[in-house]
């Protein structure tokens, strides 16, 4: 295990058995990954991937069935040693959707409560939790009640308890999903300022892309429990290894077709509308009949009134829709019976039932191995 | 509202509809104001007959009873024991429910059917009926405990006896009595308690125990003072358990005093037993005031759990004492003293010495063919809590459909009332009616009327609740939108209120039925051997009837109740709520 890996999971699988008899589901299936030092990993997938369930094991608050979890090099869990630590002793923090502060506690006893559970001396108590307090911005509240405060103030107080502790390990469980948009933006723009500042280790669980592409050195994309591809936020946009991140990170055209010819540098792709010319993949070679999915995002694609340059693809097409979103406008054009999705500043756009040439740099396409 | 009118205000029906609505709205606005009134009446007037009774005897303020009271010989013991007994269980029964309702609740020792029948004892096994089979238990010389004791210890050379009619005893009985009110309304809280805060307690570094005590109690502490103040009404009015095991004991308690003052002492000492009773109210009064402050006062908002998710306290080689306990209390609580009551319902004879080759049914055939009484008081009895059943639930759900839909003073006044009754000992309601009803003016002494009447007030509050529950199932939107679609009142009622209600008032009516057939307080002081009830009959078959007949009568009584609650289990989900 190397020397700056923080959380280290191999092989982890959890089951559950449906209450109603019908089978088993398998929310954590055979995951291995890490998480380096002042590292923030976000895992992301739909509700009902596993995600949270995969937090929950690592936090300690659900027994996997197999595999083995180290946290700072200690192994937590090993299931063919039949090891396993429980929460209070795995040293980590976390961060609850539902903000899981005590009522009965006031905004201090809150955040002490992790300092007095791990014998924190009294004197050293206060300084720490009014500190905590003064880095989320909640200064002179420590001695009101959590229900005396706003919902984006109650998740302030959660990161405060969770900051405030010794540990340099947090887990968030989806903690902005309860707050209105506006303060989720601020409350994320904090947790990235806090990470950057504080240096803490984060394991981030969210349905959320924008909010895991603002925030993951590293994001994990989970599908029916399983890892489906790993990597920085700008790696799973821009190579996808399969149609499912490709969808689920940022919008895509998505087209099947066949290697027609295979050069050095370059490949031309057969697809329903015609050829398409794309670059030669580093890592892997097409050579021709070799099945693939063009990913074409819709901010590459361009609408020109008439073909311009030759070095690119140009297809005949009528605008479809167009719907005006603020900073782009969203156009779905149609060529031959297929729709493309073209984004477009608000100066390009081109007003629906017009015909227009969509016009595609081969530089920009991704080619995907085979169909889903 | 103003939407609802402008709907209305729109409505081109013509004008002989829109008046036969108008007749029928005020129809069930006249019934609702009349009901209201009437139910005000029944609780009000009995306790401030209580109140003239025992400070305005002959007009004017007169405390000679009240020195009766302070001068009689019984006092200090009888008020020094019933504060000892009521608080030892309490203090006892609070942290053993709450135990059981934690491990029930969040540990992997829960066990399903304990979770589900615990809070449900005191309906299927009443307390007389417990009271009687631990004295078949736990009497020195034929108790079947202290018979299985002597054969177990014997060959050790030992000797241990135990025996119910002891200080331990009584207050062994009562902390049995008391645990399932707790387990009701600790449980009910701990599911409602999201458990991502003992979760967030677990990762901050806490421990199982730490997590019990500095988290997972407090939180629920408005629960907590709930299960006291119920632990203490509950107590106080106990008479079933006082009778049968404290005056064996030799123990004088209020309720036992009361009864006395009553039925035993002649003329009857009706001054000196509403003293009683108005102290009794007192006490429940301020404790609910205390509570009320204390549950307004606390910070005790609760966000809303996701139970499913609950991560399950793993309690490891604990998790089998734990549920050996749940067991233990669960025999003790019902097993037991329903063995106890069949072995000496079906033997000749009240002996330490089992012997199935002489079970008999001469017992059942003396306490249900033979004794007239008995019968009746069966048929009574089932005809009471049929037709009070009804009565309290259908009084219940036009107050909670008029509290709803009208903010005047009287909806509010008649929706309070309703509960009051809660607070108030089954024997402090019982004796309010005899002291109101029983004479002139009403002259409804020894008739069914006033048993019904009083049963009818005395489960109020748990017909209320169901009520109230079953109205709170129908949003405004449904209404709303029936109105919309072009119904008519009476369609909206027909088609969409009724309906929606009909679940919640079954079970509520299965729940009123069960507790009326089983009650005892009451029915003993209220009935006589003319009008006679189950609870009457037992309690005078103690007085001065055979073991063998007790058993069946009290063994047969709780069978009932097993056979009833079964049959309304099977019916409609049966839910308990404390009010």
């Amino acid at each position: 295990m190397s020397q700056n890996e923080r959380i280290r999971v191999v092989s982890l699988t959890k089951r559950f058995t449906r209450r109603d008899g019908g089978g088993e589901v398998v929310p954590v299936d055979n995951v291995s990954f890490s998480v380096g030092d002042r590292e923030m990993v976000v895992l992301l997938g739909p509700s009902g991937c596993g995600k949270t369930t995969l937090l929950r094991c690592i936090a300690g608050l659900e027994r996997p069935d197999s595999g083995q979890i180290f946290i700072d090099g200690r192994l937590v869990f090993d299931s063919a040693s039949n090891i396993f630590v429980p929460p209070e002793k795995r040293f980590v923090s976390m961060v609850f959707q539902g903000y899981a502060l005590w009522p009965h506690m006031t905004v201090f006893d809150n955040v002490a409560y992790p300092l007095t559970c791990r014998n924190v001396p009294r004197r050293d108590l206060r300084s720490r939790v009014i500190e905590a307090l003064g880095v989320v911005g909640l200064s002179g509240l420590d001695s009101q009640y959590p229900n005396q405060l706003s919902g984006g103030q109650q998740q302030r107080v959660a990161l405060a308890r969770a900051v405030a502790s010794q540990t340099t390990t947090i887990f968030f469980d989806e903690p902005l999903s309860n707050v209105d948009a506006k303060v989720r933006e601020q409350l994320r723009n904090e947790i990235q300022r806090l990470q950057q500042s504080l240096g803490f280790t984060g394991l981030y669980v969210t349905h959320d892309q924008v909010e895991a592409m603002a925030l993951a050195h590293r994001i994990g994309l989970l599908r029916e429990g399983r890892i489906e591809q790993i990597g920085s936020g700008k790696d799973l946009y821009w190579n996808p290894r399969t149609e499912y991140v490709a969808n689920f990170v940022g919008s895509a055209n998505l087209w099947k077709g066949k290697i027609k010819a295979s050069e050095r540098d370059s490949v031309i792709v057969q697809t329903d509308f015609g050829l398409l010319k794309a670059k030669q993949p580093v890592q892997q070679r097409y050579s021709v009949g070799d099945s693939v999915t063009v990913l074409a995002r819709p901010e590459v694609i361009k609408l020109v009134e008439s073909p311009v340059d030759t070095l690119n693809c140009s297809f005949a097409g009528t605008v479809k829709h167009r719907s005006f979103l603020g900073a782009y406008v969203e156009t779905t054009v149609a060529v031959s019976d297929r729709l493309v999705r073209v984004a477009s500043t608000a100066m390009d756009s081109v007003p629906e039932g017009e015909n227009v040439f969509v016009e595609i740099n081969p530089q920009h396409l991704v080619l995907l191995s085979g169909h889903d | 509202m103003t939407e609802s009118s402008s709907i209305r205000g729109g409505n081109v029906t013509a004008s002989a509809a829109r008046g036969s609505i108008r007749w029928r709205t005020s129809l069930f606005g006249l019934a609702s104001i009349a009901l209201s009134i009437l139910v005000v009446f029944l609780v009000l007037f009995p306790l401030l007959r209580l109140l003239e009774i025992s400070f305005f005897p002959a007009g004017v303020f007169d405390v000679s009873a009240l020195r009766d009271v302070i001068g009689s010989a019984w006092l200090i013991d009888t008020v020094s024991n019933t504060l000892i007994v009521v608080a030892v269980s309490g203090t006892i029964a609070i942290p053993a429910g709450s135990l059981l309702a934690w491990l029930n609740e969040r540990t992997d020792a829960s066990l399903r059917s304990v979770g589900e029948l615990l809070p449900l004892i005191p309906i299927l096994v009443p307390s007389i009926a417990m009271a009687i089979g631990w004295v078949f238990l736990a009497s020195p010389g034929s108790g079947f405990l202290n018979g299985a004791l002597t054969w177990l210890l014997l060959p050790l050379g030992y000797e241990a006896t135990i025996d119910i009619a002891t200080w331990p005893g009584v207050i062994f009985a009562f902390t049995i009595n008391a645990i399932p009110y707790v387990y009701l309304v600790v449980s009910g809280a701990l599911r409602n308690l999201d458990p991502a805060m003992e979760e967030a307690s677990r990762i901050s570094g806490a421990g199982t125990w730490q997590t019990f005590r500095r988290v997972s109690v407090p939180a629920i502490k408005p629960a907590l003072a709930a299960a006291a103040l119920l632990v203490t009404i509950i107590g106080f009015g106990n008479y079933s358990i006082a009778i049968i095991v404290a005056q064996r004991a030799g123990i004088d308690v209020i309720s036992v005093r009361i009864f006395q003052l009553l039925t035993v002492d002649y003329p009857p000492r009706f001054g000196q037993a509403t003293v009683l009773c108005i102290f009794v109210l007192g006490i429940a009064s301020s404790l609910w005031l205390l509570q009320r402050h204390f549950a307004q006062k606390g910070n005790f908002a609760v966000i809303g759990g996701r139970a499913s998710q609950a991560s399950v306290v793993q309690l490891g080689r604990w998790k089998w004492a734990a549920r050996v306990c749940m067991l233990v209390y669960f025999a003790c609580a019902t097993l037991l003293p329903l063995f106890a009551l069949a072995v000496v319902a079906l033997q000749p004879f009240w002996n330490v010495a089992i012997s199935p080759s002489e079970f008999t049914l001469d017992n059942f055939r003396t306490a249900f063919v033979e004794h007239y009484v008995t019968r009746q008081a069966f048929l009574n009895s089932l005809l009471l809590a049929a037709a009070g059943g009804l009565a309290a639930i259908g009084v219940g759900s036009v107050i909670a459909l008029y509290a709803r839909q009208s903010r005047s003073a009287l909806a509010k006044l008649a929706d309070g009332v309703t509960k009051l009754p809660a607070l108030f000992s089954h024997l402090s309601l019982a004796v309010g009616f005899l002291v109101a009803f029983a004479a002139a003016p009403f002259h409804l002494g020894g008739t069914t009327w006033l048993l019904l009447l009083a049963y009818v007030v005395i489960f109020m509050p748990e017909a209320s609740i169901a009520a109230n529950a079953a109205v709170a199932q129908i949003g405004n939107e449904l209404i709303e939108a029936s109105a919309i679609c072009g119904a008519s009142e009476g369609r909206t009622f027909r088609k969409v209120i009724a309906p929606l209600m009909l679940p919640a008032l079954v079970s509520g009516y299965a729940l009123v039925f069960i507790l009326i057939s089983g009650e005892v307080t009451a029915s003993a002081l209220l009935a006589t051997n003319d009008r006679p009830v189950i609870g009457y009959v037992i309690r005078s078959t103690w007085d001065g009837g055979s073991f063998g007949t007790l058993a069946a009568l009290a063994g047969g009584f709780a069978f009932m109740n097993c056979i009833v609650a079964l049959i309304s289990f099977k019916l409609g989900k049966m839910r308990l709520r404390i009010p």
